[in-house]
């Protein structure tokens, strides 16, 4: 397996508001090896990109 | 050797959300299964006329024919493969259900699914051919 296919360090941040569709790609992603943070909108995003942030600028 | 024709296995997966649908392929994919997709029974339908098809995931409500319809003609076309239902309503008629082999609501599709496709698909292998008579 090449490192392509397997890209351990690479966080995703995955939106979306239909639950099968958030849950199947958050599986699918994370078989893939990506560590998956999943949103089911726009504000719980929001809110994870802040506090990610928030947390780096305070470290 | 079940596990490498488990895996193997020709899905077809039948859903008027093409979102939904691509989501489908992509994990099911992911985990070595051959799939198949649909935008309606109708077209789902053809694909299983022409391909060998072991299991069938479909979607209870769709316009022009609901999974219910497309079960019953399915049944007919390939008696032998095993049809799971989805829906994100869980007030599903039960003549729909009686026609399937499995209900799994839409919430819980990513952790049901492939446990259930497995266990479907080693009944199937484990099964004498129709018309066997032992």
């Amino acid at each position: 397996m090449t490192s392509l296919e397997k890209p351990t360090a690479h966080k995703v941040l995955l939106v979306d508001g239909d639950n099968a569709v958030r849950e199947m790609m958050t599986a699918t992603l994370e078989h893939k090896g990506f560590e998956v943070v999943a949103a089911a909108n726009v504000s719980e995003a929001l809110r994870f990109i802040y506090y990610t942030e928030f947390r780096r600028a305070h470290h | 050797m079940v596990q490498e024709a488990l895996q193997r296995a020709v899905l077809l997966c039948i859903d008027d959300n093409q979102d939904v649908l691509d989501c489908e392929r992509a994990f099911l994919e992911t985990f070595g299964y051959t799939v198949l997709t649909a935008l309606s029974g109708r077209k789902g339908l053809e694909l299983a006329s022409v391909h060998p098809v072991d299991v069938v995931i479909v979607d209870y409500v769709m316009p022009e024919m609901n999974g219910q319809e497309f079960a019953i003609k399915m049944k007919r076309l390939r008696p032998q493969a095993p049809i799971i239902m989805l829906s994100a309503a869980l007030d599903v008629p039960k003549e729909a259900l009686n026609l399937v082999d499995a209900f799994i609501a839409k919430d819980h599709l990513s952790s049901q699914l492939l446990p259930m496709i497995a266990q479907l698909h080693q009944d199937v292998l484990a099964s004498p051919p129709l018309g066997y008579d032992a």
